[in-house]
């Protein structure tokens, strides 16, 4: 099958429960937008391909899957992502100082080189602010990120805020490909079960039983 | 912060190994309303990764009883009339760990100081129970099916290595396992007609996978039971080449009897190809990964994750399990599935096994390479009366050390004289091999009857640890376990 695209990112939201990172998700990747909140189920990841300089990119964009609430993110969540995209919520003070902690956990658990990035949700709602423009500014500037306040409703800078990630990771991997002399791949990485020649029999089974 | 956690789920499911979490994931798929807590802070349990400086912290025991006044004061927060308290065990499945560095003198810095000055600590991802996955195998096929295969990655074991004694030396030599049609021809080790026999045998097991059991059975002609060598003898093999293919089907059954050999020659055949020469694969970043990745897929079905918050007892009313008690909070539930390690301690164990696990830090391969590689050496040949003797390296390739570093995991069930210890540690003498850092711990496999909790009939226990090389095991009983306890309650 052909490449329908040049590069492929993973990039990762972040950040505290209720602060809309689905919302911005859906906004980007679907262009809508659901008042009501309910906690993230049954979405895994969702794909926009965009292009930069003639690029075609294929962003595959993971959600936390609610694992944000207790805190219990997997490791595993973190292998492999080329961006991340920081979110809080400008109405919720809480979930801006817990930056902090989203951030220690990437330095801990994602590539070193990962590109960063930190968005203030819902600045649609001013008259519920909690956190100013300015302190979201200067926690960007403090961690050397690139720094938006958006609003999935409004559908202000989400758009901005994920194609300013990509062109940052696509100029980082161009930069690398040059030093590398060629395209850097990864060698003995083996695809299981992306082929779509899969048979369903286990997992099927199992609902079958039971529905 | 402190969310609270739900007051009621579905199932109730203590652990985050990969049993547990292979059954957290089914339920929620299954439509059930799942709750997942652990007493760690990490994911995995006995199934779990780590790095260098997790493992240290994880390696301390902490003491998880409860006194008798907590008993006392959960039992009349929580319970009403006609319930009763089950508290619930903290078995040792990790026992007898001992972590330490070992000082060189080649070193000018010591290594522990020198990984840390790099950052290269937190590049180690240190399993505690690395497995392999055949890619024809069961854990392939359920990964594929739950598309839990797209949260992982994957590479392939790139040698398997047999080791021999040197007749003059004797040192243990260890020869290249051919594995494809090329690799066999191009083999030193094999003569032209020893070749020919052994493609012949290879024809004759590919017809043998497609012919029925009572098929099969005739043509083993009440061999089954006896030894496969016996069995190979019968069909002409001769005797190097025996000892070549019971070596090579070894790692999946030391001790092979024509019936077993025949199913472990087919399953390692079926592998061999499919997604290259080997019939293993190995997740990047260790196995740790898999338990975690199926907690995810559960997590995406909507069931809740806490760790790291103390989970108490259970309730008990009329022979069966109403609530679990954890951070000091009711949960109501319905079902509960655990990990042997939380089995109540008075529940008599069904059977259990122990087995040895070492694991080295090294920074030079037990074979050099023209390429880092991962490697698989049995070593049944040097410990005949053991199960399994095995040892696994993998290193900056598979990415669970920092490039140039390996880890060298040893894995021998405990029968006979000899340990696999010695084994290893004779291998690295011979080829001038000094490690920096050892663990050395056994392992417990816990097996409970779930039909035999002391009178509860909802509490599942997910199968245990086990020396295999592969999931097998693990897959059979979780998919016997999933369908056995769930069909029963909802009809």
């Amino acid at each position: 099958m052909a490449k329908t695209y040049d590069y492929l990112f993973k990039l990762l939201l972040i950040g505290d429960s209720g602060v809309g990172k689905t919302c911005v998700l859906f906004r980007f990747s679907d262009d809508s937008f659901n008042n009501s909140f309910i906690s993230t189920i049954g979405i895994d990841f969702k794909i926009r391909t965009i292009e930069l300089d003639g690029k075609k990119i294929k962003l595959q964009i993971w959600d936390t899957a609610g694992q944000e609430r207790f805190r219990t993110i997997t490791t595993a969540y973190y292998r492999g992502a080329m961006g991340i995209i920081l979110v809080y919520d400008i109405t919720n003070e809480r979930s801006f100082e817990n930056i902090k902690n989203w951030i220690r956990n990437i330095e801990e658990h994602a590539a070193s080189d990962v590109e960063r990035m930190i968005i203030g949700n819902k600045c649609d709602i001013e008259e519920r602010r909690e956190v100013s423009r300015e302190r979201g500014e200067q926690l960007a500037i403090e961690y050397g990120t690139k720094f938006l306040e958006t609003s999935a409703k409004a559908n202000l800078n989400i758009d901005e805020a994920f194609f300013t990630l990509a062109r940052d990771i696509k100029s980082k991997m161009e930069q690398n490909e040059m030093r590398a002399g060629g395209s850097v791949s990864n060698t003995g990485r083996v695809n299981v079960g992306g082929s779509g020649t899969q048979k369903k029999s286990f997992f099927s089974n199992w609902s079958c039983t039971l529905l | 912060m402190e969310e609270k956690l739900p007051e009621y789920a579905d199932v109730v499911v203590l652990g985050t190994g990969l049993p547990e979490a292979l059954l957290a994931a089914a339920c929620g798929r299954a439509g059930l309303s799942v709750l997942h807590l652990d007493r760690n802070q990490y994911y995995g349990g006995d199934w779990s990764s780590f790095t260098m400086t997790m493992i240290h912290e994880a390696a301390e025991n902490k003491d998880c009883k409860l006194s008798s006044e907590e008993v006392s004061k959960i039992s009349s927060t929580f319970l009403k009339n006609n319930e009763k308290l089950i508290e619930l065990g903290d078995r040792k499945v990790v026992d007898d760990m001992d972590i330490k560095w070992i000082p060189r003198e080649m070193d000018e810095v010591p290594m522990q100081e020198k990984l840390k000055a790099l950052g290269q600590m937190r590049k180690f991802s240190i399993d505690l129970l690395p497995k392999m996955l055949l890619s024809k195998g069961d854990m392939v096929r359920t990964l594929c099916d739950s598309q839990v295969s797209m949260y992982a990655e994957f590479k392939l074991v790139d040698r398997q290595l047999c080791p021999s004694e040197c007749e003059k030396t004797k040192k243990i030599l260890l020869n290249p396992v051919p594995v494809s049609k090329g690799e066999i021809f191009q083999s030193e080790a094999l003569t032209m007609l020893e070749k020919r026999n052994l493609m012949k045998f290879i024809t004759f097991c590919t017809l043998w996978n497609g012919k029925t059991k009572s098929e099969q059975f005739i043509v083993m002609d009440g061999t089954g039971d006896r030894p496969f060598a016996e069995f190979l003898e019968m069909m002409g093999v001769s005797k190097k080449l025996q000892e070549f293919i019971i070596h090579t089907i070894g790692i999946l059954d030391s001790q092979p009897t024509t019936a077993s050999g025949m199913k472990a020659c087919c399953e390692f055949m079926n592998s061999v190809g499919c997604y290259g020469p080997s019939p293993f694969l190995f997740p990047i970043y260790g196995c740790g990964e898999l338990s975690q990745c199926f907690c995810r897929l559960a997590a995406v079905f909507g069931s809740i994750y806490c760790l790291g918050r103390p989970i108490q007892a259970l309730v008990e009313e009329d022979g069966k399990i109403v609530a679990v008690i954890a951070d000091n909070q009711r949960i109501n539930c319905r079902h509960v599935i655990m990990s042997s390690r939380y089995v109540p301690e008075d529940i008599p164990l069904q059977s259990s096994q122990k087995f040895d696990r070492i694991v080295y830090a090294t920074d030079k391969p037990l074979k050099k390479d023209e390429k880092e590689a991962m490697t698989l050496v049995n070593l049944a040949a040097f410990r005949p009366d053991s199960e399994v003797s095995r040892v696994v390296e993998a290193g900056g390739y598979m990415s669970t050390a920092p490039n140039g570093h390996f880890l060298v995991h040893a894995t021998g069930t405990q029968e006979g004289s000899s340990n696999v210890e010695s084994l290893v540690e004779r291998l690295f003498e011979e080829n001038e091999i000094s490690p920096y850092w050892k663990m050395s711990f056994t392992m417990n496999s816990l097996k409970f009857d779930s039909s035999q909790m002391g009178g509860v009939s909802n509490i599942v226990v997910a199968p245990p640890v086990d020396p295999s090389i592969h999931y097998a095991n693990v897959i059979d009983e979780v998919l016997l376990h999933f369908s056995f306890s769930f069909i029963f309650d909802i009809f």
